[in-house]
């Protein structure tokens, strides 16, 4: 099984756009035993032109239609679930990352009906960059080997790494919306609860400059309340949501 | 100021070295919940010896340890031959030209947009570090959780075996190949500027 990833990584560097690497993503997918993947990165889907981002996915057409057009990348389980690790897991450990709500298993079953039965994630957590997954999924529910998710876990990193160098032209921080290290800062400490007052005294900076720096990040990401602020930072990679809850 | 320490110079930095192997305690054993030896203070195992080197960032004003890696010889017992040999289904990359990363640590108080510097620092090191000694690349033995930051890097990098399950995570043997445009083709978000590295202290005494 090593010797499949490692020729897949040998076609990965000579690799310079997306259909290639669907291509070789598909041929590799299959010889570790899964069906369709989904290589993606984790914004609405919807709001961007194609090519913008990473999106690229085998899954069947109506399905992966359905996907973007309603939006359900803000939504799906699965990915919720990537938010919470840095490891691969199997889909059926969904619920030890997250409460699964009845919206979620309403998701899955659509998911189920489309021919997409089981499978496993490979989160990609880049610091400052949007999070990001490459998924494999089954079209039935065999069981694979071990040593299928372990050879799954390198493709999916090696294959999200070379999508992301394709999309982006190696301009990592082009995506998410540009904070400073000290609005991070301080949207870490909003979200941590702390009022400016007590944010500015962490930081040994006035009230008034903790509230600029979230006035400022608020108007980068064009919205009016600091609840969105702080989801729209966690959705672009600024915050861990480990980094909040400790 | 990155400090480039071995078994010929440690001595003169032995306050820094009881830094990182405090903060090493702090990391891998309380946070990270590794099962290592440790004294309750400091973690050091066998490998800490006089075949180690060191690249340890320091605090410009007050000498206090930032971040570390240690640097082990792959002729010599090392992780990835002697504790993991099973993670490498190939021929180990193993000899002069070759050296394994270890311990790569920064300091648990360290904030977050830090952290980001403090590893574009050290990985920049590594490069240089192979350049100076003339290294072809390094090994190394990771949790898979963390496969996707380093092949951001942008350096060539090839898993050595597939990873296995072990102590309740995944890990996985990587060989990191060190070529004269590594470093031109860091990825922008591991760029930084040019490290200020000691190496004057570094070397065989001339004479004994």
């Amino acid at each position: 099984m090593l010797d499949v990833v490692q020729l897949f990584i040998d076609i990965l560097g000579r690799i310079t756009n997306v259909v290639d690497l669907r291509d070789a993503l598909d041929a590799v997918v299959k010889e570790i035993g899964f069906d369709y993947f989904a290589l993606m990165e984790h914004v609405d889907l919807a709001r961007h032109a194609s090519g913008e981002i990473l999106f690229l996915t085998t899954y069947p057409s109506a399905w992966a239609d359905f996907y973007i057009a309603k939006q359900i990348v803000s939504n799906d389980p699965v990915l919720l679930a990537s938010h919470r690790t840095s490891n691969g897991f199997r889909w059926s450990a969904v619920s030890d990352f997250i409460p699964i709500s009845a919206a979620h298993r309403a998701i899955r079953e659509r998911t189920i009906k489309a021919g997409i039965i089981d499978g496993f994630t490979v989160p990609a957590h880049i610091p400052g960059t949007a999070h990001g997954s490459c998924n494999f999924a089954l079209g039935s529910g065999r069981i694979l080997a071990p040593t299928n998710y372990h050879a799954a876990q390198l493709v999916g990193s090696f294959a999200f790494e070379a999508g992301r160098r394709i999309v982006h032209n190696g301009d990592r921080t082009a995506m998410p919306t540009k904070l400073t290290p000290r609005m991070i800062d301080c949207v870490f400490l909003a979200a941590c609860g702390k009022t400016d007052w007590e944010a500015g005294t962490i930081l040994g900076i006035a009230e008034d400059t903790v509230t600029e720096y979230l006035d400022e990040a608020r108007r980068r990401y064009d919205v009016g309340h600091r609840s969105q602020l702080l989801m729209r930072a966690l959705f672009d990679g600024h915050l861990a949501i480990s980094d909040v809850i400790r | 100021m990155i400090n480039l320490i071995n078994h010929f110079n440690r001595d003169r930095h032995a306050p820094l070295l009881s830094g990182m192997h405090a903060d090493r305690k702090r990391l891998f054993v309380d946070r990270l919940k590794w099962d290592i030896r440790h004294d309750g203070l400091f973690e050091r195992d066998e490998f800490d010896n006089d075949e180690a080197a060191y690249l340890v960032l320091a605090d410009r004003e007050t000498q206090e340890h930032q971040a570390s890696v240690r640097l082990l010889r792959t002729d010599r017992p090392h992780i990835l031959g002697n504790i993991f040999p099973e993670l490498c289904e190939i021929e180990l990359p193993a000899g002069p030209e070759y050296r394994e990363i270890t311990r790569l640590c920064y300091a648990p108080r360290t904030r977050r947009a830090e952290r980001i510097r403090y590893r574009n620092l050290i990985g920049r090191s590594l490069i240089e570090y192979a350049h100076f000694t003339g290294l072809r690349g390094y090994t190394l033995v990771t949790e898979m959780a963390l496969l996707g930051q380093i092949l951001s890097a942008g350096w060539s990098c090839r898993p050595l075996g597939l990873p296995r399950d072990i102590g309740g995570s995944t890990i996985g043997a990587l060989l990191i190949t060190i070529e004269p445009w590594t470093l031109r083709r860091m990825s922008p978000s591991w760029q930084t500027e040019s490290v200020p590295m000691r190496v004057v202290e570094f070397g065989e005494p001339l004479a004994a």
